[in-house]
């Protein structure tokens, strides 16, 4: 990478870390692995700069990337994690000023999802991704990301702490009378 | 539109607004890109000596040696081998290895002073004068 390059990539960094970030919250769940994925993308992306010849895109490949690092970071972890009910983590960064609702309680539920299928919601709901985009991003079909979003949906749906109102995590948990 | 995706989207968006940017973005990337390539490069060498140690031990393995001392690598073991008559040695057999050797019996076999001895008899039989000398 020449300089002229490298003064390009720092541009793009500065400007587009902090929604990139935001993006790789959503994916991992955590502000120090959002860090650590972006990072990792971003390290990923600088060696390949040289090669991306449409600028207009490389926020695109950035998350691409993000996507499948987490979900290789997901498959080397599961090895020697378990999933349980409880989550360990809370959220260090919570806003003191939130109320513990129907968000909070998505959040939780979200949480709960593998991470393919959380990817999916990332891209169609937060990204505002079409169908096609985020078969194109996650090198899948159409059908799949229908497939995949609508069970997703369905696991949210159905997850306890929705149907309870009752979140796991005491300063989430759903106020009564939030319909699910 | 259903009232889930709304809240899913709505809650999504508080979320990611509620996360403080990173003070410093570019720290460590630069460093971190200059890692992952030396690992590529180190991967990509480890790969190349294994296969060509797999391939310099494979090689000798597997070609046929010419030393009849060096037992001999079967392709492939059949299940059940058909039934053959019994193989008697020979000293006239053809070497599949060697199929041009000759196959008599070697002269060093028959014993010190046989060519001597043909000799003699050859003699006797002709009336020759050796015969009476020797």
């Amino acid at each position: 990478v020449d300089e002229r390059a490298r003064e390009d990539f720092r541009t793009y960094v500065v400007g587009r870390s902090a929604a990139l970030l935001r993006t790789a919250y959503l994916l991992t769940g955590s502000r120090a692995d959002a860090e650590d994925l972006l990072q990792t993308a971003l390290a990923k992306t600088y060696l390949s700069w040289d090669r991306i010849r449409d600028r207009e895109a490389v926020d695109g490949y950035v998350r691409r990337v993000m996507v499948n690092t987490q979900t290789s970071w997901w498959r080397r972890r599961r090895l020697d994690e378990r999933p349980v009910d409880e989550l360990p983590e809370r959220g260090a960064g919570r806003d003191a000023t939130a109320d513990l609702d129907l968000h909070d309680a998505l959040w939780t539920a979200l949480s709960r999802l593998p991470t393919r299928q959380r990817a999916m919601v990332v891209l169609r709901y937060y990204e505002d991704l079409s169908e096609a985009e985020t078969a194109h991003l996650m090198g899948v079909s159409v059908g799949t990301v229908k497939s995949t979003t609508s069970r997703a949906l369905a696991k949210l749906r159905e997850d306890t702490s929705l149907l309870t109102g009752q979140s796991d995590d005491p300063r989430t948990a759903l106020p009564t009378g939030v319909p699910a | 539109m259903s009232p889930i995706d709304d809240e899913l989207r709505a809650a999504l968006h508080r979320r990611a607004t509620a996360l403080p940017p990173s003070p410093d973005p570019l720290a460590g990337v630069e460093r971190r890109a200059v890692r992952l390539r030396r690992r590529a490069v180190a991967t990509s060498v480890a790969g190349t000596v294994l296969g060509v140690a797999a391939v310099a031990l494979a090689v000798p393995a597997l070609t046929p040696s010419d030393d009849p001392r060096t037992p001999r690598v079967a392709a492939s073991t059949p299940a059940s081998p058909a039934p053959t008559a019994p193989v008697v040695p020979s000293a006239y057999r053809l070497d599949p290895d060697d199929p041009w050797a000759y196959r008599g019996t070697p002269l060093v076999e028959l014993g010190k002073g046989f060519a001597e001895t043909v000799a003699v008899e050859l003699a006797v039989r002709r009336g020759s004068p050796r015969s009476r000398s020797s």
